[in-house]
């Protein structure tokens, strides 16, 4: 199926990532802004068909669209394909440390988008997300991630007990986000790999799935994770993984 | 010529003042009328929910003086121009931002600031309100040009926060920056092209972050009264962080230190 992109970053991050993909390019009439020159130029080299629109663009709704970088030029891209979730782990067991990611039903794809966005910024090696009650892999993630989608390998699975079981095979540590949790982020030793799970906007981790983490873990000792956006709180665990390693 | 493109700039702005008037959802409605902040011009509440409302939110109403109605869910889905209302809409008057005075004297002696430099998108700046709110910052001040209005978008995002945090509004930046400088607040610029990692920095000490527009980043003139600017080190191959997010590890590093700190003492 192919996906119609409207950030300049996230077609761009799929031309390097994987030319053979992008099908067509529809830019607006007139000068294209810089980013989608970068487009352009890159497509004509990779010989993919390059078109001036003459209708009006399709508007998307006013409330799912976010306002920057939604202009009227356009591509169309195939999905990228999933991977295994056994292929995610499979380099795990070789190493002393490295971040994996799995998100449990998050429902707001600019959420799922940003967290591919951020997780391509701090490296992580592979996210794992739920298929049902959970935003599918849409065109507004993959723009809302800015090219993130194409950095970070995933896989879609039916629930995560599985997935949970395969990392703790992989000799990955399992570490459940919860408002609840006794210890902090901060308290997570560092000399092995992990997998941070994010849980639901609005309900946080099932509790079968904290009932299977190796430990919880909040954010700090004074403030509850849950009143932060969860593309904020998934962020902020990144970032902290990171300043101290 | 003249008058359709008239006539398309007046219909752009009856749809646009349309969307900016009403909140609906119940969590940021019910928490806008408990808070008393925003002005409420008026309230629609679904038929099937009016058996059940919250205690205590009858006679909220009726201190308030709230013009208040029920309607059906089509009538609020229509009014809002969203279904995910659940049963709850308002209509409401101009956001009443303070003045940089008033903020300032709002501040506590150990006070955060953030200023947001002509932040765009209002997905970022609802997100960054809540973010601020939650993490203890003491108040945000806007600019009055190329800034997103704190509208019902800004207020959905922020989920309520908005009710929650000072926010002041000015025709200078660069005023309000310099006016708290000058009573001893260091001025600290998020910027991806900083030269200082952001773990580098002393936050137990009066601060002002500025965070810039999502494209062009802090203006020059923002910038030239920095004391330092500080990025998010990067430890993947590529990429680059969302306003929003950038924001939230800043304003979380701040809380950190300054929690250290007083655990120490």
């Amino acid at each position: 199926m192919s996906l119609v992109l409207r950030n300049p970053n996230s077609v761009l991050a799929a031309l390097q990532n994987r030319p053979e993909d992008v099908f067509e390019i529809r830019l607006a009439p007139g000068t294209p802004s810089p980013k989608w020159s970068d487009v352009a130029e890159l497509a004509r080299q990779h010989s993919i068909p390059i078109r001036t629109n003459l209708a009006p663009a399709e508007r998307r709704p006013a409330n799912e669209g976010k306002s920057e970088r939604t202009g009227a030029a356009v591509a169309l891209v195939r999905e990228r394909a999933d991977r295994l979730v056994d292929e995610l782990f499979v380099d795990a067991a070789a190493s002393l440390k490295g971040l994996w990611l799995a998100l449990e039903q998050l429902q707001d794809p600019h959420n799922v988008g940003a967290i591919f966005r951020t997780a391509a910024f701090f490296g992580v090696r592979g996210i794992v997300l739920t298929r049902d009650r959970s935003a599918p892999i849409s065109a507004t993630v993959y723009d809302v991630s800015s090219g993130g989608l194409e950095h970070v390998p995933f896989a879609i699975v039916p629930s995560l007990s599985r997935a949970i079981t395969l990392a703790r095979e992989s000799g990955i540590t399992v570490v459940g986000t919860s408002e609840h949790a006794t210890r902090n982020i901060d308290e997570v030793p560092l000399d092995r790999p992990h997998l941070l799970i994010f849980g639901n906007e609005e309900y946080g981790l099932r509790r079968i799935t904290q009932e299977t983490c190796d430990e919880l873990v909040r954010l700090m000792p004074l403030g509850p994770i849950e009143s932060l956006n969860v593309s904020v709180a998934a962020g902020v665990c990144m970032s902290r993984l990171s300043a101290r390693s | 010529m003249v008058d359709s493109s008239r006539r398309r700039g007046r219909r752009r702005e009856v749809m646009s003042n349309h969307n900016r008037c009403w909140i609906w959802g119940r969590n940021v409605v019910l928490e806008t009328v408990r808070a008393g902040r925003w002005p409420i011009l008026e309230l629609v509440v679904g038929e099937r929910l009016t058996l059940t409302l919250p205690d205590g939110l009858q006679r909220l109403i009726e201190q308030s003086q709230i013009p208040f109605s029920v309607s059906t869910d089509d009538e609020l889905t229509r009014l809002c121009r969203s279904a995910d209302h659940q049963g709850f809409a308002a209509r409401m008057a101009p956001f009443p931002c303070l003045t940089t005075a008033e903020l300032t004297q709002r501040l506590p002696g150990l006070a955060t600031v953030v200023v947001l430099d002509r932040l765009q998108d209002p997905f970022n700046f609802g997100a960054i309100v809540r973010s601020a709110s939650t993490l203890g910052i003491d108040g945000i001040l806007i600019g009055e040009r190329e800034q997103a209005e704190v509208n019902s978008q800004v207020a959905r995002s922020s989920a309520g926060a908005i009710n929650d945090i000072p926010i002041a509004r000015t025709g200078s930046l660069t005023a309000g920056v310099d006016q708290w400088r000058q009573s001893g607040y260091q001025v600290v610029a998020a910027s991806e092209k900083a030269e200082r990692s952001l773990f580098e920095v002393d936050f137990n000490r009066s601060t002002v972050v500025i965070i810039g527009n999502e494209g062009r980043g802090v203006h020059p003139d923002l910038m030239s009264r920095c004391d330092t600017s500080v990025s998010i080190p990067m430890s993947g191959r590529v990429g680059s962080l969302n306003a929003a997010v950038a924001a939230g590890i800043l304003f979380y590093e701040i809380r950190r230190q300054r929690s250290l700190a007083s655990l120490a003492r």
